[in-house]
């Protein structure tokens, strides 16, 4: 079975290998030259006072973008035209008939290739995943970004419970599709959908979020800071509540994008009326003022040192669903014969 | 005698579309079985039922006594021999030898070459024939004791028809014990060279079934002056009656001819008794009870 699988396969196997290599090589030397780069250069700074590696980084964004991409693609592409096809193709050609009549029963047939696909798969992305996770470093110590909702998907661990999922996927929708066609299109949209939904439904429950009342202007590792005021009315009042925006560094901020209303050591959210920085005129009130005011920021967020807990735990959430699949497919496999 | 193949009852359908009705039959061992019926008739079905590529909708069959699924001692040749095109004659035999145990690799390549295939040759650029010689490889070189195939040579000119079903046989008479084959086909001229019995298949259902010799020996035309069906002897079943003003042609089963000045009775010939069953749906034979032959050989 494993030469039969890699027989049938070999040349998407191979297509994926020279792709990566070629991936590898560019990754590999620029991200040698970005480190070379930087070596030496100020990294744990504001964003004010590193000009000289604010500039190789953005220097480099372009690339750092496409890696990306790869690793976002990668599971897709897979499982749209490795999994998709394991099935649907022999089902569509009638080969199914002459493979299942060797003497290799049906169900060990399913494995050895759903195993040895699943493998390949996860070889692949993990190997791409790695290279870019190690790519993108210095990227992710500049931004403190790596745990916002699309770059957590395109480090670490996920991409191989993503890229299992995949084939499992493609393999379960060709078999009761019976088409390849249309189970690699099937394939794209639940996979882009599961993609999508994961982050904004899921993912924040992993763990419940801290919730934390973050003082403005404050402390070394978060940053938050007054915004101005929000206006329902279209005008500035002396209702007008005082908003402030708050970044977690390497963390998760999920009480929305939009800025949050500020709020003083008691939790009384601020207007424009009870101030502790009264300004006159259209003038927004003295920073340094605002700083001593003692203004807190309510927010609910999953801190940094969660990365890898998350890594594990949403890895494991797609292996467990790519079993789920496979145990459907191997039931619909032995069921297809009515 | 042991059934290799022994159905009851057995009944398939598709949606509400029935596609094998109340089929009851036993396939002897080594016999070899001819499968003959329109197309849709249900040929197909039952052989994917004998070899568990499809489940029944009720009723049973058995292949060596239990359910289908001894893998390792059916070969089936599927309709339209559907292989991997992207494989070369000899990726298929490498695939054969990995997927199963008792492989024959001398066999699979002494059929390859009496083909005349080229083993670097990719099976997408074969001929009809040449794939239906590679797929019948593959399946003889399992070394199975029941050899099933799905219409192999109606896709076929004649001349490649010969040369399957001359293939097919050489690998009867050359395999110890001799195994047991079960072949469907439309046309009669497929099988009555090489089958010892004979399935006769339409409408879903079963019409006739028996060893060759039997049936023909059974079967009769009797060309009398015109008179009715009844009164005939009580031994003959009348099939078929057809009157012209003077003269009644009868299609009648018997044990055996009947001698009477007053009428001719002569033997009906396999394609006429075929035709017959195949086209006249109402009348089914009744299961034969007398018990089925051994082949001769």
């Amino acid at each position: 079975m494993t030469w039969l699988t890699w027989r049938q396969h070999r040349a998407q196997f191979l297509t994926a290998a020279a792709l990566l290599a070629l991936a590898a090589a560019y990754l590999l030397v620029d991200g040698l030259r970005l480190r070379h780069e930087i070596h030496g250069l100020p990294t744990d700074c504001g964003i004010d006072r590193c000009f000289d590696l604010e500039q190789v980084i953005t220097g480099r964004r372009n690339a750092y973008l496409a890696a990306g991409a790869l690793v976002l693609l990668a599971p897709a592409l897979i499982g749209a035209f490795w999994g998709a096809p394991l099935i649907a193709r022999e089902l569509e050609t009638g080969t199914h008939r002459t493979v299942w009549n060797q003497s290799v029963p049906r169900g060990r047939w399913l494995a050895a290739k759903l195993l040895l696909t699943t493998a390949a798969a996860v070889l692949t992305t993990g190997l791409l995943s790695l290279l870019v996770t190690w790519y993108a470093a210095p990227f992710d110590r500049f931004d403190h970004d790596r745990f916002q909702p699309l770059l957590f998907d395109l480090r670490g661990l996920v991409p191989l419970g993503y890229a299992a999922f995949a084939v499992a996927l493609g393999a379960c929708t060709g078999l009761f599709l019976r088409r390849t066609l249309a189970a690699m299109a099937v394939t794209l949209a639940v996979f882009t959908a599961v993609q999508v939904l994961v982050p904004l439904a899921v993912r924040p429950h992993l763990q419940q979020p801290v919730h934390e009342l973050v003082a403005l202007g404050k402390g070394p590792t978060r940053h938050g800071s007054f915004a101005g005021f929000d206006t329902p009315g279209g005008r500035l009042g002396p209702d007008s509540r005082m908003i402030a925006v708050l970044d977690v560094p390497d963390g998760w901020v999920l009480s929305g994008h939009t800025p949050q209303p500020a709020r003083d050591a008691t939790g009384r959210v601020l207007t424009l009326a009870s101030l502790p920085c009264p300004s006159s005129g259209p003038l927004p009130p003295d920073g340094s003022c605002v700083a001593r005011a003692d203004l807190y920021v309510a927010v609910d967020y999953q801190p940094a040192d969660r990365y890898w807990t998350f890594q594990l735990a949403e890895t494991g959430l797609y292996a467990a669903l790519a079993a789920a699949l496979a145990a459907l497919t191997s039931w619909g496999l032995r069921r297809r014969l009515g | 005698m042991t059934a290799i193949v022994e159905t009851r009852a057995l009944h398939k359908r598709y949606g509400r579309r029935p596609a094998l009705t109340d089929c009851t039959l036993s396939v002897p061992a080594g016999s070899v079985v001819g499968l003959v019926g329109p197309n849709g008739a249900g040929k197909s079905t039952l052989l994917q039922l004998a070899c568990g590529l499809l489940t029944p909708t009720s009723g049973t069959v058995e292949v060596f006594g239990a359910p289908p699924g001894q893998l390792a001692r059916v070969g089936f040749v599927a309709q339209d021999t559907p292989l991997y095109p992207t494989f070369t004659v000899s990726d298929h035999l490498r695939m054969g030898a990995r997927l199963n145990p008792r492989w024959d690799a001398a066999l699979a390549e002494r059929r390859v070459r009496q083909a005349g295939l080229d083993p670097a040759q990719k099976a997408g650029r074969l001929s009809g024939g040449q794939r239906a010689q590679l797929a019948l490889a593959l399946a003889v070189a399992k070394r199975p004791e029941l050899l099933l195939l799905d219409e192999p040579v109606a896709a076929l000119d004649p001349l490649a028809r010969r040369a399957f079903l001359q293939g097919l046989m050489e690998f009867v008479a050359e395999s110890e014990p001799q195994p047991t084959v079960v072949l469907s086909s439309h046309l009669l001229s497929d099988l009555e060279r090489i089958c010892d019995h004979l399935v006769v298949l339409a409408d879903s259902r079963v019409r006739a079934e028996g060893g060759i010799d039997d049936l023909l020996a059974t079967h009769f035309r009797l060309t009398t002056a015109r008179r009715d069906a009844d009164t005939l002897p009580a031994g003959m079943r009348v099939l078929h009656a057809e009157h012209t003003g003077r003269q009644s042609t009868f299609t009648v089963r018997a044990a055996a001819p009947v001698d009477d000045p007053s009428w001719v009775m002569e033997p009906l010939g396999l394609e006429d008794l075929v035709l017959h069953y195949m086209s006249d749906p109402s009348e089914s034979a009744p299961a034969d009870p007398r018990p089925v032959p051994e082949p001769q050989r």
